[in-house]
């Protein structure tokens, strides 16, 4: 027994013996083969890595383009304003870790040096998150005590002629409140809030006489993994005065966008796939035509069918799987460059990217060979060992 | 009398209508050397593809070592030609990426184990044993083929057959091989060999000279 187990340890150092020599002396044809390998697994991983990141990331980078929740009054309550105590309890229910931004909204009228103009009291941490897309000149607000600063809409700060740094006196009829406030920051939103003029809640409940009150709230909530329609309806079920609904034509179309990038990389790996089976499937078949007198007289001295097609398996594989190795680590690095060009962020390792780079680039570099192996199966030792 | 190791009864090849070789009836005994021989496209080489299981037969029967091969499938003449035949070739046909020692181990790893003290054993037989880790390309044409002879040797094989085996070598190198084969025959051995040389045919025991694929003359 332990003769026999030596032998078979002799034959396969031989094996691995023939494999390596045989691979050596071809380093052209086994680079090329390497590389398309490589190439062909690199990009699978990179797309591969970035598809599996990317419902993720693309659903965060989505809500740059706003709010896509709505808390309000509901219609039943018959009124137009909320506890800002309810909307707090209510934007809570939303798991932290799917909240990207909330804010509530108080507005109303006031006058000031030169006109009258809407004024909203917000969360500007919120509102930040919120509307990444705002182009601010000057600076946010960040201090949500600052009772001495307010932003303004980009169209309100030209009619008003107000620049970053001057002073403006808001006043409500109603209240009689008056205060001067140093203008931080001019937003351009494009849309109507350019004709705003914006402070912190608390300051504008002051101003506007609602203090504890909001007209509503927006919120910005990552849709992959959420529930969107479920934690609206538990909104409303748990606040009766409050409507809770998601925003639908931004949250439905976030899906499809994700939907379509998808299925454009499923192309372009399965392109990338086949290029590669074929320049793989072509360097074997001239590396077997090389070979053809080596393979005849492999057959002539003894070796059958099954033994010329472990070997040129092997060989194969050995390429194939040396390819993959390299293409999982330049892929994974490939897929932080395309992170940070196209996210701004890095890309997680997932494990699932084992599997779906090997299986795939495995099967293509044994389909590659199908033919060329055919090819060498085919050789007539009788045929090519006369030949000069 | 000695056993008869190799015998063929009609054996005729056919290409469409091209009949390189028609109905040999041939018998050889263990420890004969046998000298093929004949002008171009008189069929010697197919005889000896035929002979060494390299092709098979249009019509007709090879029993070699007591097998029946005519009707054999490759699969199976692969196995036989592994265990009873040890070839030589004009051109020596070694693996030009594997060293003489292995160039001689591979043949025993297609035929059942390998065991090196053999095949450098059989390396010194054939004078190499100083060469054995040398690579085809650094050796000589005579050492070249003295490797493919200690290939052909290595798993006890019931008959060497040699094609044209001095056909590529100086005259110094021939001499060298021709003592070799004549060794071999001394031992015992039964060697079938292809050659145009009549210095070579000189030493063997039969000369079979073929004409338009037949025997001409067998003597």
């Amino acid at each position: 027994m332990a003769g026999g187990k030596r032998s078979d340890t002799t034959k396969n150092a031989m094996f691995l013996r023939i494999i390596t020599k045989s691979l050596k002396v071809r380093k052209n044809r086994v680079f090329i083969t390497f590389f398309s390998i490589m190439i062909g697994a690199a990009i699978i991983t990179a797309l591969a890595s970035v598809y599996f990141d990317i419902s993720a990331k693309m659903s965060r980078e989505l809500r740059a383009y706003g709010a896509n929740f709505f808390i309000g009054p509901s219609a039943a309550s018959g009124s137009r304003t909320v506890e800002a105590a309810t909307i707090d309890n209510a934007v809570e229910m939303v798991p932290a870790d799917k909240l990207t931004g909330a804010s509530p909204y108080v507005y109303g009228v006031v006058r000031l040096d030169l006109g009258n103009a809407v004024m909203t009291g917000v969360d500007f941490a919120g509102l930040r998150r919120l509307s990444p897309y705002w182009q601010v000149e000057g600076k946010w607000i960040t201090a949500d005590f600052d009772d001495e600063s307010c932003m303004i809409g980009k169209t309100l700060a030209k009619n008003m002629e107000l620049k970053i740094g001057d002073s403006v006196t808001v006043m409500r009829n109603e209240t009689g409140f008056q205060k001067s406030l140093v203008v931080k920051g001019i937003a351009e939103t494009g849309q109507a809030e350019d004709e705003q003029i914006f402070v912190n809640l608390p300051l504008a409940q002051k101003i506007l006489g609602m203090e504890g009150k909001a007209n509503h709230a927006m919120l910005s909530i990552v849709t992959e993994g959420t529930d969107i329609d479920g934690l609206a309806k538990r909104m409303a079920d748990s606040y009766p005065g409050l409507d809770a609904k998601p925003i639908r034509k931004v949250s439905s179309s976030e899906g499809k966008i994700l939907d379509k990038i998808k299925g454009l990389m499923a192309i372009v790996a399965v392109i990338i796939l086949t290029v590669t089976t074929l320049c793989v499937m072509t360097t074997l078949i001239t590396v077997v035509s090389e070979r053809t007198r080596e393979i005849g007289l492999m057959k002539a001295i003894g070796a059958d069918d099954r033994e010329i097609v472990r070997q040129f398996i092997a060989e194969t594989l050995v390429i194939g799987f040396a390819g993959i190795a390299a293409g999982l680590v330049v892929g994974f690095l490939l897929a932080q460059v395309l992170g940070h060009a196209v996210f701004g962020s890095a890309i997680s390792l997932r494990l699932i990217v084992l599997p779906v780079t090997l299986i795939p680039s495995v099967a293509a570099a044994l389909l590659a060979a199908v033919l060329p192996v055919r090819m060498a199966v085919r050789v007539v030792p009788a045929q090519v060992l006369k030949e000069d | 009398m000695k056993k008869t190791v190799l015998e063929t009864k009609g054996l005729t090849k056919r290409y469409g209508s091209v009949t390189p070789l028609d109905s040999i009836d041939m018998q050889v005994r263990e420890g004969e050397w046998v000298a093929i021989m004949g002008p171009s496209g008189s069929g010697k080489t197919t005889m000896l593809n035929l002979l060494s299981l390299l092709d098979s037969p249009t019509e007709g029967e090879y029993i070699l070592d007591g097998v029946a091969t005519a009707t054999l499938a490759e699969k199976e003449r692969v196995a036989v030609r592994r265990e009873k035949i040890g070839l030589v070739f004009q051109q020596f046909h070694l693996v030009s990426y594997l060293t003489a020692l292995e160039n001689v181990m591979l043949a025993q790893y297609y035929h059942s184990m390998i065991d090196k003290d053999d095949a450098m054993e059989a390396l010194e037989r054939v004078g190499l044993g100083h060469r054995t880790d040398h690579l085809p390309s650094q050796l000589s044409g005579g050492e070249q083929q003295r490797v493919c002879i200690a290939r052909a040797l290595i798993n006890q094989p019931a008959i060497i057959m040699a094609d044209e085996p001095t056909g590529n070598l100086d005259e110094a190198n021939e001499g060298v091989v021709l003592e070799l084969f004549k060794e071999l025959h001394r031992e015992g051995r039964t060697i079938i060999m292809v050659t145009h040389n009549p210095e070579l045919a000189d030493f063997a025991d039969r000369v079979v000279r073929l004409h338009h694929g037949r025997i001409e003359k067998d003597a």
